[in-house]
């Protein structure tokens, strides 16, 4: 029996390691890979870059904010440097990001293994919680919570948990019970296996192929979502850089100058596509097995 | 079927109930601020208190919950249109009738009067928006994942994880850089009348255009992944290896299941557009529903936030069901 236990936890732990380590074969997601690193390590860097301070003010050159010697990128319609404040910014999106992704994954898969492994009424009371808020359409949602709680960093974590938590359970729960009928679950039932036992190394380690890429594309989302709160004037609060916010700001001068609105909006997009790209290569790598 | 339809019809008006008190207990929370915000932020405080008590404001969360959904029905009248609280609200339609949803203190305007004209318009968005993303997806992905690693594939792919990396708002901005600052060939707000010069038709393009291309390039990516899964199954190995033509393999049996799990996706797009419609319609100034969305939440106007999350949620729900019974018949293996 115990043979059995350690031979299922060695393959369920085996074939994890080996996407990451079969990256390099994917083009697609080391660019991914790439472009995510730029940013981490630029986030990483940013209080020892030598840069000006993302939120001081300089009048002097508002009459021709374009790129200069002293700010590469030019300056906001408030005259503040924008390579700094793109930098600072990014580094808020990858704090803010993952830890709300994260804890929603804890959320969301202990609420879809429930569901999916027990049926009944406990499916039915998850599923129907879920479905209320999945009826939101996203942004309606984060629009009225945020308009209420008010807009701040934790605020927009506690938004996105709300919000994600119950599309990652639907999907646990639609793997549990597609993988409910398979042999292996069968198995472990004639072992006598514990319900916990069967959910946390049967069940689970075998949604982790759809789950990975979900993972990462939530990131992606997550990522858009900060943007367009922040875009519409539920973001971060002034004067912290907030990539959303400063194209926002910028839209009122895009008749005119039109880069200042550009440049966040190419380094948002550009984090997005990162964890996309990484998402898709994970896919088809995950597809070959 | 009809018993299932039914019970998930039942389910799905708890839900709307359930939502709106969500709603209604996270915007009403604080039952002050309802009062002022009838008055407006210059209304003296002895105003504002006399309202408060006239609109017994002071009672629970669920009392006054019931009291909005007595509204709703029918069975109360609207307190803010009474005569003695000289505060002018007059609805054509009367103080009790079903389907009243209140007075809007942000337009001063009866919710159905503002409500179902936005409604309209957005709907000509989306039906819009829709009736380009499902064939262009549908066609796009399917090719795509026919033929998972080609050159096709590589092309089609790449360029749909672009279009889904560009949120709404970024693609307005880059879009109206493009064509209305840079070629000066569309107009740059859409508020659907003609006094700008643009015909209503040229007005719709650039906000179709960011609706459609964000959320095509996400369908896309659902149906080749379908696509290519079933592609890789034995019983497509099976048909091809007793001498199938290609086109009969995917035709029979390619095709059929690999567009179950997209089928969902696209009904449930639907749900998605009413997002997206909030930041395009701010981006491109469109009179439509998602702005009379954020503007009502932004000022707290809690009948009509009411109001249009009750019709989001009923979009979204219908649509939903919708989605569930096509799966139930598309799948047999779903019904067990």
């Amino acid at each position: 029996m115990s043979a059995v236990i350690t031979a299922a936890a060695e393959s369920a732990g085996r074939a994890s390691p080996s996407i990451w380590r079969r990256l390099p074969s994917s083009p697609v997601a080391m660019v991914g890979l790439g472009i995510l690193l730029f940013w981490i390590v630029l986030a990483i860097l940013a209080p020892v870059l030598p840069m000006l301070p993302p939120n001081a003010q300089d009048y002097a050159v508002l009459g021709h904010p374009g790129s200069s010697a002293k700010h590469w990128l030019g300056v906001d319609p408030l005259g503040r440097d924008l390579l700094s404040r793109i930098i600072w910014g990014g580094r808020t999106v990858l704090e803010v990001a993952p830890i709300a992704v994260i804890i929603a994954y804890a959320i969301g898969c202990a609420m879809g293994l429930l569901a999916g492994y027990y049926g009944g009424w406990v499916d039915a009371g998850i599923s129907r919680a879920s479905d209320v808020i999945l009826s939101f359409p996203v942004v309606v949602l984060y629009v009225i919570l945020i308009a209420t709680i008010g807009p701040s960093a934790v605020n927009i974590v506690v938004a996105v948990v709300l919000a994600s938590a119950p599309g990652i359970a639907r999907i646990v729960r639609g793997l549990v019970m597609s993988l409910m009928h398979q042999e292996f679950v069968a198995a472990a039932y004639l072992r006598r296996e514990t319900d916990l036992f069967v959910m946390l190394v049967e069940l689970l380690p075998n949604c982790r192929g759809p789950l990975i890429t979900d993972f990462c594309l939530r990131l992606g989302y997550t990522t858009i979502t900060i943007g367009t709160l922040g875009f519409l004037g539920l973001g971060l609060p002034p004067p912290n850089p907030d990539w959303g916010g400063m194209v926002k700001q910028a839209t009122s001068m895009i008749t005119v100058f039109p880069q200042m609105s550009l440049y966040p909006t190419i380094a948002l997009v550009s984090l997005i596509l990162g964890f996309n790209l990484l998402a898709d290569g994970v896919t088809e790598l995950s597809q070959k097995d | 079927m009809t018993r299932y339809i039914l019970r998930r019809a039942a389910e799905m008006l708890i839900t709307l109930l359930v939502a709106s008190f969500l709603v209604f207990f996270v915007t009403e929370f604080s039952p002050g601020s309802v009062a002022r915000k009838t008055l407006g932020a210059y209304a003296p405080q002895e105003a504002v208190d006399l309202l408060y008590q006239k609109l017994h404001l002071n009672d629970s969360l669920p009392v006054r919950y019931a009291r909005w959904l007595g509204v709703l029905t029918g069975v109360v009248a609207d307190p803010l249109q009474d005569p003695a609280l000289k505060l002018d609200f007059v609805d054509p339609r009367g103080d009790r009738y079903f389907g009243n949803f209140g007075y809007s203190t942000l337009y001063k305007a009866p919710v159905n009067d503002v409500l179902w004209k936005r409604l309209g318009n957005t709907a000509i968005l989306a039906g819009l928006a829709l009736a380009v993303i499902v064939p262009l997806s549908l066609v796009l992905g399917a090719l795509a994942g026919m033929n998972a690693g080609s050159l096709l594939d590589r092309a089609l792919s790449t360029v749909s994880i672009v279009m889904t990396s560009i949120p709404e708002f970024a693609l307005g901005v880059v879009l109206v850089a493009i064509f209305v600052v840079w070629l000066h060939v569309l107009p740059g707000t859409s508020p659907l009348n003609t006094s700008s010069g643009w015909s209503i038709a040229q007005q719709l393009v650039l906000p179709v255009a960011v609706l459609a291309i964000y959320d095509a390039g996400y369908v896309a990516r659902m149906v080749r992944t379908s696509m290519a899964e079933v592609m890789a199954k034995p019983y497509v190995r099976t048909a091809v290896l007793k001498g199938l033509p290609r086109r009969q393999v995917i035709m029979r049996h390619a095709l059929r299941n690999a567009l179950i799990a997209p089928f969902t996706v696209i009904l449930l797009q639907i749900n998605w557009l009413i997002g997206g419609v909030v930041v395009t319609e701010l981006v491109f100034a469109y009179p439509g529903f998602g702005r009379m969305l954020l503007d009502a939440s932004l000022f707290g106007d809690v009948s009509l936030i009411e109001a249009a999350t009750l019709i989001a949620l009923f979009v979204a729900t219908a649509t939903q069901l919708l989605s569930d019974v096509g799966y139930r018949i598309l799948d047999p293996q779903a019904r067990r």
